[in-house]
């Protein structure tokens, strides 16, 4: 899989979403580097498109519609741009960038994509190619060496679907003061609870941590990424637990230096 | 850049002129209304193939109400130089889809071997369904321009949401094959569908 005309070859599967998270990377690696190739996905993609066009319309149960409009209210909206750093800031000035490819083996790549929401970033991706080869092309100077970021990022995305769709899964909505809405969801079988944090972004120079809070006892239970989607913490929260969120310095806190921007009571 | 389908497809697939790209442009602004409006012109086109992909209607509703909740919040990204409003909504539900059933797929696998028959069902279910529509005539055509082997592997990647890797096992067929299957099958259909990038 590393030789660029398997890479290649994979432009189709791509296109279906037939393809790991690691492979669809490769393929995005690639594409930096070859216009031949990200014209071929960009006209493939379509064409996977044209392929859905064609199922037949069926209408969705009548109360999905109710909940949705219920939901939105208590949603915050993403803001046109992206924080600096992000897609949107880098698009300009790195599609073109050559030197890549002396950075950059395929693998480095790869631990370097899901630099943040890798579900949305690739959906995003996949819609604007020029804009994917700046994310990658950004990424790759940041995390060029990183296969433990690899490790650490691509392996949750696999824990997360797991727990967000274990049939044994709980959840707990709480709001962010100042807006936002923190998603709290664990499933006992995976041994698994995930945090979504939605329209929370913490200051520059700041990290939002997460606490387990039990009777008197606060512990920390990780940092959450600014540029990640969900955090997942191990086991899953006793009855009566809290988690709660606070901003930090950099690098975190033992004990919370702010007052939380949620906290979550966590029942079973 | 992207999406630039042959004109008539687009109108005639997405059945509405007064434009989604517009109602998302609102709803970027917190427009509720237009985000209501929204669903309404689209809703059975991701529903039908989510569920599609899904066949569960329970779990079909879930993950329609994730892309819904997504587009909700995302709006404000979408490009509409970059392609058609339907087309990016389209690509994010098949995307949710998939994920759905590599989770669903997962757990199944732990348990029992069930999860290939349910696959060769679902494939039986789109070939009915895509016969039915008018935009679907139209695929089906491209469709039958494949080789069998061609077609059958690009419907297991789409509809079944199999990975090129999982479809070579099932069909007892190199991956590389597989690979190259899907990829000729996709630019053959690219060519009859009049698709150009």
């Amino acid at each position: 899989m590393t030789k660029r005309e398997d890479v290649h070859l994979l432009s189709g599967a791509y296109a279906l979403d037939a393809v790991t998270a690691e492979e669809a990377a490769l393929v995005e690696a690639a594409m930096v580097q070859s216009e031949e190739l990200r014209s071929e996905v960009v006209g493939l993609s379509d064409t996977a498109v044209a392929l859905g066009l064609g199922i037949a319309p069926i209408a969705p149960p009548a109360a999905l519609r109710a909940r949705l409009l219920d939901a939105i209210d208590a949603l915050p909206q993403q803001p046109a741009e992206e924080p600096a750093g992000s897609l949107d800031a880098v698009e300009p000035a790195s599609v073109d960038a050559p030197r890549l490819d002396v950075v950059a083996p395929a693998e480095t790549v790869v631990a370097a994509v899901p630099a943040g929401d890798h579900l949305a970033s690739r959906r995003r991706r996949r819609r604007r190619p020029m804009a994917a080869l700046a994310l990658v092309a950004a990424a790759v100077v940041l995390f060029s060496g990183g296969f433990l970021v690899q490790r650490t990022l691509l392996e949750p995305q696999r824990e997360y679907t797991s727990v967000v769709t274990a049939s044994d899964r709980q959840k707990v909505v709480g709001s962010v003061a100042g807006g936002g809405v923190a998603t709290v969801t664990w499933s006992p079988s995976e041994h698994r609870t995930a945090v979504e944090l939605t329209g929370v972004t913490p200051p520059s120079g700041k990290v939002l941590q997460l606490w387990s809070v039990r009777g008197d006892t606060i512990t920390s239970a990780g940092l959450y990424d600014g540029g990640q989607r969900y955090a997942l913490i191990a086991g899953t929260p006793s009855s009566g637990e809290v988690l709660a969120v606070s901003v930090e310095p950099d690098g975190g806190s033992t004990q919370p230096t702010t007052r939380p921007i949620v906290q979550v009571r966590l029942d079973a | 850049m992207l999406v630039v389908m042959d004109p008539d497809v687009g109108d005639a697939l997405s059945g509405m002129r007064d434009t989604p790209e517009h109602r998302l442009a609102r709803i970027a602004e917190g427009d509720r209304r237009a985000f209501a409006e929204l669903y309404d012109a689209t809703s059975a086109r991701l529903y039908g193939l989510i569920r599609r992909l899904l066949i569960d209607p329970a779990q079909a509703e879930e993950v329609t109400q994730e892309v819904y909740l997504e587009i909700w919040q995302t709006a404000s990204r979408y490009k509409p130089e970059r392609g058609s409003a339907v087309s990016w909504m389209l690509t994010m539900a098949h995307r949710r889809a998939v994920d759905r059933v590599r989770a669903s797929q997962a757990s199944r696998d732990r348990d029992s071997r069930i999860g290939i028959r349910d696959y060769d069902r679902e494939y039986d279910q789109v070939a009915e369904h895509v016969e039915i529509t008018m935009e679907g005539a139209r695929v089906k055509r491209a469709l039958e321009g494949l080789t069998e082997l061609q077609r059958q592997a690009v419907e297991l990647a789409y509809f079944g949401g199999l990975t090129h890797t999982e479809i070579a096992a099932q069909l007892h067929v190199p991956v590389g094959t597989i690979k190259t299957r899907i990829r000729d099958g996709m630019i053959r259909l690219r060519d009859a569908m009049g698709v150009t990038a």
